[in-house]
């Protein structure tokens, strides 16, 4: 559903621009820590450009942790565990709307603007799970969280000014370069900035009896009983996540 | 100018995008009015012997019958010189007086008006028996009054977390061994038998039907979405202490929950059953 909301805010933003065609426009590829992206770019005169596109980090820069374990019945912490491998990938997926500010005539900008999509940030799949965890799982506000074929995911989120589900993640930075240029057909650009998440949570998905599925966000009371301690880390370490820093390369075709 | 503010209202209708919802939180289902409705009832018989309480009926005889909306009939015999009354169940047709009860035989008797009226017992193979009976006919009606399949249970047990479990259909045995196996306590003489049908009827009586043939009854008062019903003496299988169930209505389906502590147990949580007409 995100991903159609995705491609239909890209197909909007491209009926936007298209009537600014009397202005350049360029078709940009990069990479940076906000994924990989495609970006259209139109100038707005000679000291503003804009920049719109899609990101997505979902699957990229993936680690596995093979000691992780879980207890055999999800009711019963203190019997028998089970090891578990935990994936942890990067699950950004999101549009972007930024504005580059040239001060002087040179390449250098500021940039301001906002990513937005989902706000699933950092993705956790464990697989292999006791077969108990099929049938049960987590009971929060009326959905049971539990695992599919043995597989159970959880996501780190991050919201910034939007919702649990939508992001809004505003964004400052600086940056070298412009996508249209006048006399080039290809140009390069780099951008460094930050973007504000707030404080970052978990998600996971769940299930009412009736079978309608939703995510849903795990409580410091749920995760301070799944992992005793909880507390204490996500003020400790989730704090340093309120603001992700973004660099990222890009290279600017001339369209027209 | 123009692209700079196509683009503003762009983004700030974009939180809009994630905002709509596809599907309606709560869809109460259209159910057609029971097949059985006109003929069902609640018969309270007197026996040849006593003509009175069923209480002092002869073990073996029968002494009530049940004619729910869904053509399901649950016939009770006294068990046991105590009281304790044993219910079998099957299929019902009708045709003028006589009802037939699949596995049992034949009921005649008037059903057009409620009372005292003359029964005649015709059972498979045996001699038929004139008695007496009440006849109670259902006085209100209400979507909820009908047979339902349990299509799902879940259950939320109150621990170290909230843990909920998703069980198809509802099989103690099944039931159990997850609350044993996660630390809970739960009966160990749980027979090997599952929920075949909730009958919820218009004279107030709230009827589980098992796979081994049995069924319990206990009767219940509607207010508004909350059945308060008062359970059986001798319970089969789990029990609650609570005394009441809520009924909701979402996704098409009719929702029944129970909550309260299991008997002899620090255990507290809930049992929703996701109901879906038996016919």
């Amino acid at each position: 559903m995100k991903t159609k909301r995705l491609v239909l805010l890209l197909l909007l933003i491209l009926g936007c621009m298209l009537p600014a065609r009397a202005q350049r426009m360029a078709l940009g590829a990069g990479v940076g820590t906000d994924g990989v992206s495609v970006e259209l770019a139109t100038a707005l005169g000679r000291h503003v450009q804009l920049r719109t596109g899609y990101g997505i980090a979902t699957g990229l820069v993936g680690v596995t942790v093979n000691k992780f374990s879980v207890p055999e019945h999800p009711g019963n912490p203190s019997g028998p565990s089970v090891v578990t491998p935990l994936t942890i990938k990067l699950g950004m997926n999101e549009g972007r709307l930024l504005f580059d500010f040239f001060p002087g005539s040179g390449d250098f900008h500021l940039t301001v603007g906002a990513h937005l999509g989902t706000s699933r940030f950092v993705r956790g799949i464990l697989k292999g799970m006791p077969s108990d965890y099929n049938t049960a799982g987590l009971y929060v506000d009326g959905y049971l969280v539990k695992a599919t074929n043995g597989v159970l995911e959880a996501s780190l989120c991050a919201k910034g000014l939007g919702t649990n589900t939508f992001a809004i993640k505003p964004y400052a930075g600086i940056g070298y370069g412009r996508a249209v240029r006048k006399n080039s057909r290809v140009y390069f650009s780099v951008d460094l900035g930050a973007q504000y998440q707030g404080k970052p949570f978990f998600q996971a998905r769940g299930e009412t009896v009736t079978g309608r599925k939703k995510t849903v966000p795990l409580s410091n009371d749920v995760l301070e009983n799944l992992i005793p301690g909880y507390s204490g880390y996500a003020d400790k370490y989730l704090g340093w996540l309120v603001v992700w820093p973004t660099l990222s390369a890009h290279l600017y075709v001339k369209l027209f | 100018m123009k692209t700079i503010l196509k683009f503003t209202v762009l983004a700030a209708v974009l939180p809009l995008l994630s905002a709509c919802d596809i599907f309606p939180e709560n869809d109460e289902p259209v159910l057609p009015e029971p097949a059985f409705s006109a003929y069902a009832g609640h018969l309270t018989l007197a026996t040849p012997d006593t003509k009175a309480s069923t209480t002092s009926a002869p073990v073996g005889s029968v002494v009530s019958v049940e004619l729910t909306e869904s053509g399901l009939y649950f016939l009770g015999k006294m068990a046991d010189a105590k009281g304790s009354v044993q219910y079998s169940t099957g299929k019902y047709s009708v045709s003028g007086n006589e009802y037939k009860l699949a596995g049992y035989g034949s009921l005649f008797f008037d059903n057009s008006r409620a009372g005292s009226v003359p029964v005649a017992l015709a059972p498979d193979g045996g001699s038929v028996e004139e008695v007496q009976a009440t006849f109670l006919k259902p006085t209100a009606s209400n979507k909820v009054y009908r047979a339902w399949n349990i299509d799902k249970t879940r259950l939320t047990v109150k621990g170290w977390t909230t843990v909920g479990a998703d069980f198809d259909g509802c099989n103690f045995q099944e039931i159990a061994a997850f609350l044993r196996a996660n630390s809970h306590k739960a009966p160990t003489d749980v027979p090997d038998r599952s929920i075949t049908s909730l009958s919820l009827t218009g004279t107030e009586k709230m009827i589980f039907a098992y796979s081994d043939g049995f069924a319990d009854m206990t009767e219940f008062s509607l207010a508004g979405n909350v059945i308060t019903y008062t359970w059986p003496e001798r319970p089969r299988g789990f029990t609650f202490e609570s005394d009441a169930a809520v009924i909701e209505y979402a996704d098409g389906k009719c929702l029944l929950t129970i909550s309260g502590r299991i008997q002899n147990s620090s255990t507290s949580g809930s049992v929703t059953f996701v109901l879906s007409p038996l016919e």
